[in-house]
């Protein structure tokens, strides 16, 4: 893999871990769909970015990996 | 509100629908008896064939235990949303690959199956693998005691006291204990996957039963406006809560003990040797954000906007909102399916942290001390029975504490399991990435890391509003790598445990050779 995309997934993780441990409690709080508050929207809503770039991310590096590959 | 009350019929359905769960736990235990009879890889680590689907499904079950589907609710009641930074926004995914991969390698080379094992064969020191598994037991039992002691309590609620506390116990005992016995890990983690469905299925339900009961005109939109138009309340639905804890530092503090030091928990930390192949960390990295997702996110809005808009605020037993809400606020066959809810969280956490305990006591306390260093053989099969019989002494140990309920005992040495656990964390991660971390410096850390976490826990208040974890945590780095810095570590150690996985890594194989050497240092330059 190349060095950029490693540089670009660390610097995306540490956006995402930034923005939900010291952003998300300052932002504005409206309820989305009646019921959820925007706080905790966001928080949920990690989950399939998360998914998306962390399950992208790694199906290229396990592309590159072969050891005990027998056992796959 | 609507509240039922239970009729002596539905409690009895009740406690036939519980003997009937044990009865089948104890049945798919059995199954997997004899597999697991003639090898301790069959029975602590599953023969390292843990497909992907039952892996996610394993992990994400054992991290939820009884405590987050009584304490979600009644925490984000209590304090407000903030709360989900427990999960820790789903980092134990991201640090399972990042550690379990390299640790799940270095399994398959040298046939690690404990933490204890990696921790002492890395610091190259007895000492060191002891010190650990031994804090490891220690505080497993206090751990699995509260898990025992959540069931018994759920099942004299759900019951309205028609099965006393120590039959409700004496239940969940042997449920788990008879299944761990049997089974071992084989049957566990199909438990566990079985417990992921049941769990997340009776979650689901119980929600849309009380938004339907309760709300059934204006659903959640008239629950969450009721909250919010009640001042109350209205502070539950943000940050930094009713009580004001969750500014940016209550949010670290949270996550750190919740979620970032999930990954070495004794129980999370075995499951990286048990994968079938890389497709389980591959796998691991999507699902299981989405699963904490679904069972964090129901919980949630449970305790956010159900929990406020049916109790009111200032409930007098913020401990008892998922309880209550289930019994009180629900019809009995709804309070039974809570009560299976808590059974998947409660009962999968234990079985695991169990097995544990039990490989820990058994290969890095008894079979290491007794044989390995003395140059004895004994065949698997001895090992497989030492692990059974050391799996009762715990049961007898855990039942101890759980039928005394010493609440000194058993909520001091909760409150320090989290944190204790994580005290090998820098020790773990340095001794996967870093070259110079030294045996003297993880012992330095992980002892002081411990001291700290021990004094502001119960002798003085945690400075700057920080946790006791917190500063324990950034005492054992600063230890571990200070320490490390000044200290050598064997040459052969480094290339064996960085290296080589280093190499593995970087060429992708495990095959050692000149040109892959020189592969991997050029790409790791």
């Amino acid at each position: 893999m190349s060095k950029t995309m490693k540089m670009s997934f660390v610097i995306i993780n540490i956006v995402y871990f930034v923005f939900n441990y010291f952003i998300v409690p300052y932002l504005p709080n409206p309820l989305v769909f009646g019921f959820m508050p925007f706080q905790l929207f966001c928080y949920l809503a990690c989950a399939p970015i998360a998914a998306l770039v962390w399950g992208l991310y790694f199906t290229m590096f396990f592309r590159t990996q072969h050891a005990y590959f027998n056992e796959d | 509100m609507t509240t039922y009350e239970m009729s002596e019929w539905g409690k009895i359905l009740i406690i036939l629908g519980i003997l009937a769960y044990v009865v089948f736990m104890t049945f798919q235990g059995m199954l997997n008896f004899k597999k697991t009879s003639k090898s301790s890889e069959a029975f602590f680590s599953a023969d390292r064939g843990i497909n992907p689907f039952v892996l996610v499904c394993s992990t994400a079950i054992s991290v939820f235990s009884g405590l987050t589907f009584y304490g979600f609710p009644s925490s984000v009641y209590r304090n407000g949303i903030g709360f989900f930074s427990a999960t820790g926004s789903f980092v134990a995914a991201l640090m399972f690959v990042l550690i379990g991969y390299r640790l799940w390698l270095l399994g398959k080379e040298y046939g690690f199956t404990t933490p204890s094992d990696f921790l002492r064969s890395r610091y190259y020191s007895e000492g060191y693998g002891l010190f650990t598994a031994a804090l490891l037991v220690a505080f497993i039992i206090p751990y699995v005691a509260l898990q025992l002691i959540t069931i018994g309590d759920g099942i004299v609620t759900t019951t309205e006291g028609m099965v006393p506390y120590v039959g409700a116990v004496a239940i969940g005992t042997i449920c788990i204990g008879v299944h761990v016995l049997s089974g071992g890990m084989k049957s566990v983690a199909w438990m566990d996957t079985f417990h992921m469905i049941l769990g997340l299925g009776a979650l689901g339900l119980i929600l849309y039963v009380l938004t339907k009961t309760h709300f059934p005109n204006g659903g959640l939109a008239e629950a969450a406006a009721m909250v919010q138009a009640n001042p109350e309340t209205a502070p539950i639905l943000g940050h930094p809560g009713p009580n004001g804890v969750f500014t940016w530092k209550g949010t670290l503090n949270n996550a750190l003990t919740g979620a970032i030091a999930t990954v070495v928990w004794p129980h999370i930390f075995a499951r990286s040797y048990m994968a079938k192949s890389k497709q389980n960390f591959l796998v691991m990295s999507w699902a299981l954000p989405l699963i904490y997702m679904l069972t964090i996110g129901i919980l949630m809005i449970i305790g956010c906007v159900l929990a406020p808009a049916i109790l009111g605020p200032g409930f007098a037993n913020p401990d008892l909102v998922m309880p209550t809400l289930s019994t009180k606020y629900c019809p009995p066959f709804i309070a039974f399916i809570s009560l299976l809810c808590l059974f998947a969280f409660a009962v999968s956490t234990s079985e695991s942290l169990l097995l544990s305990a039990s490989s820990l006591a058994t290969k890095d306390l008894y079979i290491r001390q007794r044989f390995e260093l003395r140059n004895r053989e004994i065949d698997q099969a001895s090992v497989v029975r030492t692990s059974r019989i050391v799996v009762v002494i715990l049961m007898v140990g855990i039942l101890y504490v759980v039928m005394l309920k010493p609440a000194y005992i058993t909520d001091y040495a909760y409150r320090l399991s989290s944190p204790f656990f994580a005290m090998i964390l820098p020790a773990t991660v340095g001794g996967l990435f870093w070259r110079k971390g030294s045996k003297e410096g993880a012992f330095a850390g992980t002892i002081g890391g411990l001291i700290v976490v021990t004094l502001f826990t119960f002798i003085l208040p945690a400075p700057l509003g920080f946790s006791a974890l917190l500063w324990g945590m950034a005492v054992n780095i600063i230890l571990y790598v200070g320490i490390s810095l000044v200290t050598k570590v064997p040459e052969e150690i480094s290339k064996k445990y960085i290296d080589r996985v280093n190499m593995v890594i970087a060429t992708g194989r495990e095959s050692n050779d000149v040109i892959d050497g020189v592969i991997a240092a050029a790409r790791i330059r």
